[in-house]
């Protein structure tokens, strides 16, 4: 897949189709970052916590009229999110214009991911300017796929590779999966499963919710600084983020790579310090783009600076070190592949 | 961009895709398999008398539409189905009132445009109500039971009172069927005449009725007599030929994801009564 072009069943990640005028103020209050100004074709990622400031969920909306959005939520948190949002909207908001259905199984999802990902979805795609000048990175599209109307096009990237999402209309799903298949086959396009997408991510670094953070992980302590935005007017979890804020950000999710690279420590597998538990791996696979192992870690602040070397404790008793690396992405920390 | 059924720009590039999408429900369906309307379905037939026999059919090809707005605004009083009523409209739709606020609209197969294009229209009518129409034809599964033991087969899995005093023909529900969150339509055939059993006239569906004429509040299937006041049917005999059960007909409408178990449960409920399944046919509705 990093070289050629690879597809995925991605269907059960949950969807939710939302309408009317004041979807962006809910959008601005389940999401910890801003949705005011996201223009129509545009996909943004976004990260909902709870009121606890835990994170609740992750995914991305994209615009796709002037009143008319889909949202995206991890497969496990769909029916949740659905109802996180009916909760805020029927209790708090009833006078907001916002219509929520959830279609997650009205579309078959489909991930074209690679660096010949392009080259497939010009073969299959109609209405659709592919170029990275017309449809670039982040942004949103709708149009034909393999003579199926009505399917919906985000260009993003969780194995971090160039890669299309297709949303198409569930019935279709096998259609468009085959013709994939078939139009590919110069190409290289070849079916990959979920443990290859689990180990594309972690060398990407993305997270995922409810593996890397658990039921106590704010959103300062996964890492998503970037993304919070606490001049907002208000939204889901913000008073105790601003307490995390100012008392201390606690544990933080941070990249590691043992220093022997064959060693590929167990998820769940302790950081020791001085006979202490200071953290534990959340994610780890050998890299095939590394030749060696990586892992996501939760670990107190204090150990999560750059160049940190850190003691694991592996389930045989054995102790290894590993050093905490500038970011948490492993493979391409600039972005590059996912751009051209 | 690509050019379906023909080679790249040049000639020379790799084949083109030469297949019609076909759809799929997420019911299987039991042979023989045939295409209608660019749908996978059964080509099966029911053996049974088409209006007392007991069958049960895939009818996901149908299309499928939500519309929201104001349960007491301009928009619900052009549709003129209350919450808990199904009615047809002149085009030969089925509007059901699936919610507070809700609607679900069942038409032929492929009038996803027409119908989402006629909803808008009458959106654009209730001026200033939050209006919203979203196709779920593909979101969802639809499975119609028909015969004069269909009560019962549903009663096996529903709690709700079945009896013709309390859901008569043209009610609507929303309840757990099997376990599942399920709406449910008691839409029984008009006897030969019916609607679901004669196929409309060509092009009707096509056209959609004008919003101030959406529905015809009176109700389908003039073979259901109304039950008598205070009747209330004891268990098993929900329906019984030549009486209130016959023609009696139930559209059950789920997630697509539990369409194969929704049906599965009803075809191992009805075994008892010689269920059999009955292969979609246009219009279906």
């Amino acid at each position: 897949m990093r070289e050629r072009v690879g597809i995925i069943d991605v269907t059960p990640i949950g969807k939710l189709d939302l309408r009317g005028a004041d979807v962006p103020r809910l959008l601005n209050l389940l999401y910890v970052n801003k949705w005011s100004k996201l223009e129509i074709g545009r996909v943004r990622y976004g990260v909902m916590c709870a009121e606890d400031g835990v994170v609740l969920d992750d995914g991305v909306t994209g615009r796709l009229g002037a009143e008319h959005y889909l949202m995206s939520t991890t497969s496990s948190g769909a029916a949740t999110i659905w109802e996180w949002a009916e909760n805020w909207l029927q209790t708090e908001h009833p006078d907001w214009q916002v219509h929520v259905t959830p279609v997650t199984t009205a579309y078959a999802s489909i991930n074209v991911a690679g660096p010949r990902s392009r080259d497939l979805i010009e073969r299959v795609t109609e209405g659709v300017d592919s170029t990275n000048e017309a449809f670039p990175y982040m942004h949103v599209r709708t149009g034909r796929i393999a003579g199926v109307d009505d399917c919906v096009l985000w260009r993003i990237g969780f194995t971090g590779e160039l890669s299309y999402e297709l949303h198409v209309p569930a019935g279709y799903g096998l259609h468009v999966w085959e013709t994939l298949l078939e139009r590919g086959a110069d190409l290289g396009a070849a079916p990959f499963g979920v443990e290859a997408q689990r180990i594309l991510r972690l060398e990407k670094g993305h997270l995922i919710v409810g593996q890397d953070t658990d039921g106590l992980t704010r959103a300062f302590s996964a890492g998503l600084d970037w993304a919070i935005k606490l001049d907002k007017d208000d939204f889901a979890g913000q008073p105790e983020l601003a307490w995390q804020l100012a008392g201390g950000v606690g544990q933080r999710l941070v990249g590691l790579q043992p220093a022997d690279g064959s060693v590929v420590p167990e998820e769940a597998s302790q950081i020791i310090d001085d006979g202490r538990i200071a953290g534990r791996i959340t994610s780890s696979r050998m890299s095939p783009a590394l030749g060696r192992s990586v892992c996501l870690a939760l670990v107190d602040g204090r150990f999560a600076e750059p160049g940190t070397v850190l003691t694991v404790r592996l389930p045989s008793g054995r102790r290894i070190e590993a050093m905490v690396t500038p970011q948490l992405a492993h493979v391409d920390p600039d972005g590059g592949r996912m751009r051209v | 961009m690509s050019e379906r059924g023909g080679s790249g720009p040049s000639g020379s590039g790799p084949p083109r895709a030469s297949t019609e999408p076909l759809a799929r429900s997420p019911i299987a369906p039991a042979p023989p398999v045939t295409v209608v309307a660019g749908w996978e379905v059964s080509g099966r037939r029911a053996s049974a008398d088409p209006v007392v026999g007991l069958t049960i059919t895939d009818c996901t090809p149908l299309t499928k539409v939500q519309l929201r707005a104001p349960a007491a605004g301009g928009a619900a009083a052009a549709l003129g189905v209350p919450f808990g009523r199904a009615a047809r409209n002149p085009a030969g739709m089925l509007v059901a009132g699936s919610g507070p606020g809700e609607w679900l609209v069942i038409a032929s197969p492929g009038q996803g445009r027409q119908l989402t294009a006629w909803l808008a229209r009458l959106a654009a009518r209730a001026q200033d109500e939050p209006v919203t129409a979203v196709d779920l034809t593909h979101g969802r599964a639809l499975i119609r039971l028909t015969g004069s033991r269909s009560a019962d087969v549903l009663a096996k899995v529903c709690g709700i009172d079945l009896s013709d005093d309390i859901t008569p023909d043209g009610a609507a529900f929303r309840s757990s069927v099997a376990a599942l969150a399920t709406d449910v339509i008691r839409d029984d055939l008009g006897g030969q005449s019916g609607a679901a059993a004669q196929p409309a006239q060509p092009g009707a569906a096509a056209q959609p009725a004008q919003p101030g004429a959406a529905v015809q509040p009176a109700r389908r299937g003039a073979a259901v007599q109304p039950a008598r006041p205070g009747a209330v049917a004891q268990p098993g005999q929900l329906g019984r030929p030549g009486q209130a059960g016959r023609g009696r007909s139930y559209l059950l409408h789920c997630e697509r994801s539990s369409g194969q178990y929704l049906f599965d449960v009803l075809l191992r409920s009805g075994a008892e009564f010689g269920i059999e399944i009955d292969g979609f046919e246009p219009p279906g509705i």
